[in-house]
């Protein structure tokens, strides 16, 4: 009894181990390099601290307009991914769709192979169009990545969305805009939250086919990393890496305590 | 000659199928205003089909829906001007009670003033005013039923539309919720219609009762008659009535199938051929003397079941036939294996043709 707690202890010690090791300490390390300065060879921690990296960064490569980039770029496709996303969602959810699970498959594709096997067939339709170096064209290449993610999100959300709430709304008196302003809209603000989130992160966080459809008007954050560290700066990749972190783990906190999952519990008995 | 006035709610040759299955054949009903009325019967039999056909969620394939004389068979579910109070509850979770009761009267645009004196004036009657702010999450089921019923009445619907409102609660709750439904519906007068498969609420709450059996309205009375005057072996079954006795009709008396004995029911002149008779367990009378005749029936105990206040006995008679009878406690020292005579009252003997129905009587 007493060696098989002392086993589940033993893998619970590894295994945040290992969360610490591959998860934490690549963040700990570009954060160190970010706000440190003379930080070569063996030392455990950088000899002096500075905020220089964040000024050259922003002086150098025009951070400023690179997050205008970025951040626009990932609200135009969060709201084409919504627009797009929220109908298929209800469709699958609600509605008998022939061949559902071959479509489910279809839509979930770009998730499911590497980014950079169709990245190249993107760039060549986008150049086609003269959409690189664009922000829609851009947005439009994320859309692939984030739509998915908001389908299934949203998919799912619909599909718990109660039919007999949405039928006693209809029987005390609700008509079609009243019901998806007053029911559906609340009910599934969740799910919608959480979709929207995730299509921004998706397009914020995205290099593979940003790199193959930039141009020097639409540089974005995890580019201009890139393009720092191929230019030897490193300190200043790693300043750029946090700012880039930043919406990411605000996001994450936000969405937890934003959704409110228990408020949407209740008030339904299962027949 | 003067016109009857219009019943609020009129069914006229309603039927719906789904796919092969047919829910509602042919179904008529006519409910004056201010009548309570319950669709009663076993799951499948087509009530709730009904309930949410007179709703307008679905659209009947045949017949006609009437309201105070107006067809409004096409008329959208939410132009219908209906309360409804669900099974499942259905209440929105994402509104406190006073939100959720408001909720009618918030699609229907009415002024605020007016909104805030009916909620509260709601609230008060289903005794939850002091729950305005909660959300539903937070109520017992009791509680969020009586939300339910608040919100259907809140906009003084036309009729009132209620699913097996109770059948999600326990016991001593649905109890209590019955006695409130019947209170809040008398005194608003409002016109009801409850569906239920619990006779026992049906026969409480109801002004009348509409027995339904596979997709059709077998019997349609008061409480009183349905009780006492089942009109086909179902509704006999259906109504609670524990002992059946094959019988073969013939000028008024009636020879057991079974065993040897005869019955003169009260009302037997009628029928004849194979019938019925049904026997409530309350009304089978015990007899210390072991005189035959008419209508007795000589029994061996096979069971018996101390229930506090009365005891049960199951009664054996001839070959593997069992009866069901009641006394108060310490009316018989009866043990297992006695032999016992019972007396079945001819008045209280109820007799129908035996007839295909027979076979899908409940089992009770």
């Amino acid at each position: 009894m007493s060696s098989v707690r002392a086993g589940a202890g033993a893998l619970r010690a590894v295994l945040l181990l290992a969360f610490v090791l591959f998860i934490i300490l690549p963040f700990v390390m570009v954060g160190l390099q970010a706000f440190g300065s003379g930080w070569f060879g063996m030392r455990l921690l950088p000899p002096t601290w500075t905020l220089r990296w964040f000024g050259w960064a922003i002086k150098t490569v025009d951070l400023v307009q690179v997050l205008v980039n970025t951040v626009a770029i990932a609200l135009i496709a969060t709201v084409v991914s919504l627009a797009l996303a929220i109908p298929a969602a209800w469709a699958l959810a609600r509605h008998h769709v022939p061949f559902k699970s071959a479509l489910i498959a279809a839509i979930l594709l770009p998730r499911m192979i590497p980014e950079i096997s169709f990245a190249l067939g993107v760039a060549k339709v986008f150049y086609a169009l003269h959409l690189i170096n664009s922000y829609l064209g851009i947005a439009l290449a994320h859309v692939i990545l984030a739509a998915p993610f908001a389908v299934l999100v949203l998919a799912s959300t619909f599909e718990t969305m109660d039919a007999r709430l949405l039928e006693a709304a209809r029987v005390l008196g609700c008509n079609t805009p009243q019901l998806f302003r007053k029911v559906i809209l609340p009910l599934a603000m969740p799910g919608l939250v959480a979709a929207a989130l995730f299509s921004f992160l998706a397009s914020y966080n995205d290099f593979v086919l940003t790199l193959l459809v930039y141009g020097p008007d639409t540089v974005t954050l995890p580019v201009q990393t890139y393009l720092s560290i191929g230019g030897g700066y490193i300190s200043v990749a790693s300043a750029i890496s946090v700012i880039l972190l930043i919406p990411s783990l605000l996001f994450l906190f936000g969405l937890v305590r934003l959704v409110r999952p228990e408020n949407l519990l209740g008030g339904l008995k299962g027949a | 000659m003067t016109a009857a006035p219009l019943p609020r709610l009129a069914l006229e040759h309603v039927r719906k199928s789904f796919g092969s299955f047919l829910a509602l054949a042919d179904v008529g009903l006519a409910v004056p205003a201010g009548m309570f009325v319950s669709l009663l019967g076993p799951s499948g039999c087509g009530k709730t089909t009904l309930l949410r056909l007179i709703a307008g969620s679905i659209v009947p394939d045949q017949g006609r829906v009437l309201v105070d004389g107006e067809d409004v068979t096409g008329v959208p579910t939410w132009h219908r001007n209906m309360g409804m109070v669900f099974q499942s509850f259905a209440l929105f979770p994402h509104m406190t009670v006073a939100e959720n009761v408001a909720f009618p009267l918030e699609v229907r645009r009415e002024p605020e003033g007016l909104r805030r004196r009916r909620v509260t004036e709601a609230l008060a009657m289903v005794h939850l005013d002091r729950h305005a702010g909660a959300y539903p999450r937070q109520l017992s089921g009791g509680q969020q039923q009586r939300v339910g019923l608040a919100r259907a009445i809140v906009y003084r619907p036309r009729i009132l539309l209620l699913d097996e409102p109770l059948s999600n609660l326990d016991a001593g709750l649905r109890e209590e919720l019955r006695f409130e439904i019947g209170e809040v519906t008398r005194r608003l007068e409002i016109t009801s219609v409850y569906v239920t498969h619990d006779q026992r609420e049906a026969l409480a709450l109801s002004d009348r009762i509409a027995v339904m059996q596979a997709g059709r309205i077998v019997q349609f009375d008061t409480p009183e008659v349905i009780h006492r005057r089942p009109a086909s072996a179902f509704v006999a079954g259906f109504v609670g009535y524990a002992n059946s006795l094959t019988l073969e009709m013939q000028g008024g008396l009636g020879r057991l199938a079974a065993g040897a004995g005869a019955l003169r029911p009260a009302d037997g002149r009628g029928i004849s051929g194979p019938a019925i008779a049904f026997i409530h367990a309350s009304d089978v009378v015990l007899c210390t003397s072991a005189q035959l005749g008419e209508n007795r029936l000589v029994c061996h105990v096979a069971a018996i079941a101390f229930m506090g206040d009365h005891t049960e006995y199951v009664l054996e008679w001839g070959q593997g036939l069992k009866m069901k009878a009641v006394a108060p406690v310490g009316a018989a020292s009866l043990v297992r294996g006695d032999e016992v005579t019972v007396f079945l009252p001819a008045e209280k003997l109820v007799v129908v043709p035996a007839d295909a129905e027979a076979a899908d009587a409940p089992a009770r």
